[in-house]
């Protein structure tokens, strides 16, 4: 066929699909005329459909798209590449919604981070009304899907390790991730662990606002709104405040699916999810034995008051790495104090670690007229008395320890310890 | 009024287009509404919109504004002019974003596009006057707009080739070492059977074959360009596999005049490739 005029082609939305249809085929052997139909194709899907994504574009901005890897709330993810520098390149397309300006400034301070552990950020610029950020292109897989093979508790250790780095230094720049989560976290086939997606979950939509029902308490994809995955969010960011604490909390829920299989918390609503975590964390699944050290930093990552963690992700780094034996090497000026740490160190390791689970706080739950009657308030009286609780039962359980110790309290006190 | 709108609507039939009075009064509101500061003689807007009139579509389906502000930058009307420009500017920008065209390209398409669209040139009229308003003015400019850059960065290339050479060789990749071996030694007699069978296929299952093959799109894609299912999508696919294939065989043999066994486990290795290649293609979800 000979080439349709400027006014049938500029009809190319309102044409019926056989015109249309005879038109792509066309454009298929024919240059001028493909650019043209692939350009309007667009300019329609853009127009017409905001953010369901019908049809994948062939550019964005200079990377022409290889195929779409990926897709969920926060936006598409597609393999491309990029002709300039002439390498390959993941271009994530985000959902209309957030702040493009934020989004844009938290991108580009994310392109000045670099770290071994850290999914590099090449650009981010503007795409048919969405924000685009490219990002160096993972060979190798999520660790998601890392995970479904057979992993000793020294390669998962090493992975969140690796990965607690890579959040670390983005903390350092100021930068918080918001989602952490398996997904977001990339496994290469060179063995380096990748943290990917950082800052781009920020969506300033309350999520408690949006409706309040998880999906099956794993992944929640709401139209719409972008939120984080609210299973790995700490208490504090279900009410909207994410912070680097809340990300170590994410990063410690991780930790616990990576070893044990199952989630700490679960909750069918934000409410269920918030109040899990208030209630404290369970004892570890017996699926796999895990060195104390790793135990006791991870569950000290999921404590529900954001204070009691550890006071940054170095201080988990620490916490995790093996324990090296330093006392020896000290200055001898300073003996007695080594001395009597050492001591007290030695004597921690020998005695069994006490038991002290403290039963928490029965969660306030009013009756569920009231709730649907105010739920602003019911919301803010469970925060209040779920922080409550956390501190009551962090106080309790730190006087069982006391006691256990030191034979000093009255376990009466508690009246919890076995 | 009535008397007035009599006399609009003879304009309109005068000049050719077909539709209701009150339609026609209607799509005349809406554009002097639009364009207050445009003053185009409802006649002559009336006569015009006949003119331009597609067959077969309907008054209705016009955008009767941007006809409306298109006639008015034919009759020179300054304020028609610069809004039209306006448009242009932005519409070359975003064609532009999505080709190679170098910044003084752009400059230079965006003046010749001015006179193409406003003024009479004694072999062709200004573009303006064949707009008729089936699509919007914002997609005409991009039309022309994106043909003219593709025309500018292809100027001096060389002619990209989107015969069949490259399908074949997207269907036979080159680099595979079985295949290296066929084409070594019937090189000549696989690819004229392959040209001849893609010859036989009718042009929609070339332009799928090109799609799918040359630029790698997914079901999904080739579904939702041709509006239909993706498992239509995969099922015209699939069958435009089965016919090449079938005569690829039908022209091997022909050529190679050879025991059909032989033919078969040749078709054996290259459908296998084929196979392998619409795998990669065909990559269908769950």
């Amino acid at each position: 066929m000979t080439c349709p005029d400027a006014d049938t082609l500029a009809a190319l939305a309102n044409l019926d699909d056989v015109e249309r249809a005879v038109l792509v085929d066309h454009a298929a052997t024919c240059d001028s005329c493909r650019a043209v139909v692939l350009d309007l194709l667009e300019v329609t899907r853009a127009e017409t459909e905001p953010s369901t994504g019908e049809v994948d574009p062939a550019m964005i901005d200079r990377y022409r798209i290889e195929r779409r890897i990926g897709a969920g709330a926060m936006g598409v993810v597609f393999a491309a590449y990029d002709p300039e520098l002439a390498r390959p390149v993941a271009v994530k397309v985000l959902r209309a919604g957030g702040s493009p300006v934020r989004m844009r400034r938290e991108a580009q301070s994310l392109a000045k981070l670099t770290h071994p552990n850290v999914v590099a950020v090449y650009d981010v610029g503007e795409h048919a009304g969405s924000t685009f950020v490219t990002m160096a292109l993972v060979d190798g897989e999520n660790l998601r899907s890392w995970l479904g093979g057979q992993r000793t508790t020294a390669q998962i250790v090493d992975a969140i390790t690796q990965a607690a780095r890579g959040v670390d230094a983005a903390h350092r720049a100021g930068i918080v991730h918001r989602d952490l989560k398996p997904d977001n976290i990339f496994v290469a086939r060179t063995g380096e662990v990748l943290v990917g997606d950082f800052g781009l979950a920020r969506s300033g939509i309350d999520p408690r606002a949006a409706g309040n029902k998880l999906a099956d308490g794993s992944e929640l994809t709401r139209t719409g709104g972008v939120v984080g995955t609210p299973a790995y969010m700490a208490p504090e960011q279900l009410d909207g405040d994410a912070s680097a604490a809340s990300d170590q909390f994410a990063l410690c829920v991780t930790a616990w699916e990576a070893l044990y299989g199952t989630r700490p918390f679960t909750g069918r609503t934000f409410d269920e999810l918030a109040l899990a975590a208030v209630d404290g964390v369970p004892p570890e699944p017996r699926t796999r034995k895990v060195p104390a050290r790793v135990r006791d930093a991870i569950r000290r990552g999921l404590a529900a008051d954001p204070e009691l963690r550890h006071p940054s992700l170095a201080a988990l780094l620490a916490a995790l790495a093996p324990r090296r034996r330093r006392w020896p090497y000290v200055a001898a000026g300073t003996g007695v104090v080594i001395a009597a740490v050492t001591g007290m160190a030695v004597a921690s390791r020998d005695k069994p670690a006490p038991s002290c689970d403290v039963q928490a706080l029965a969660p306030w739950r009013p009756d569920a007229r009231f709730t649907a009657a105010k739920p602003a308030i019911v919301a803010a009286i469970q925060r209040i008395t779920g922080r409550y609780a956390a501190d009551w039962k962090s106080l309790a359980h730190g006087s069982c320890v006391a006691h256990a110790r030191r034979q000093l309290s009255d376990p009466a006190l508690t009246g919890s310890r076995r | 009024m009535l008397v007035v709108m009599d006399q609009i609507h003879a304009a309109f039939a005068a000049a050719g287009g077909t539709g209701d009075e009150a339609v026609l009064a209607a799509q005349l509101r809406a554009a002097t509404e639009a364009w207050p500061e445009l003053a185009v003689a409802p006649e002559r807007f009336a006569s015009e919109l006949g003119r331009r009139l597609p067959p077969g579509i309907a008054l209705t389906a016009i955008k009767a504004t941007d006809v409306y502000v298109a006639v008015a930058c034919i009759d020179r009307d300054e304020a028609a002019i610069v809004a039209v420009r306006q448009i242009l500017a932005k519409e070359v920008a975003i064609a532009a974003s999505k080709t190679t065209a170098t910044r003084d390209q752009v400059a230079d398409v965006t003046a010749s596009l001015a006179r193409v669209l406003f003024v009479d040139e004694p072999d062709r009229p200004a573009a303006l006057r064949d707009y008729s308003g089936r699509g919007d003015l914002k997609s005409y400019l991009r039309v022309i707009a994106m043909r003219e850059l593709v025309r500018v960065v292809n100027r001096g290339r060389r002619e990209v080739n989107l015969e069949d050479d490259d399908l074949l060789d997207r269907i036979v990749p080159a680099s595979d070492p079985e295949l290296s071996i066929l084409r070594a030694q019937y090189r000549e007699i696989v690819d004229a059977s392959m040209r001849a069978a893609l010859g036989r296929i009718d042009e929609r299952g070339r332009a799928l074959l090109r799609y799918t093959f040359i630029d790698g799109w997914t079901v999904d894609r080739v579904g939702q360009v041709y509006k239909v299912h993706r498992a239509t999508a995969a099922r015209w696919i699939a069958a435009v596999r089965t016919e090449l294939g079938e005569h690829i065989r039908d022209e091997l043999a022909g050529r190679l005049r050879v025991q059909v066994d032989e033919v078969d486990s040749i078709i054996r290795l290259v459908q296998s490739r084929i196979d392998v290649s619409l795998e990669r293609v065909l990559r269908v979800g769950p």
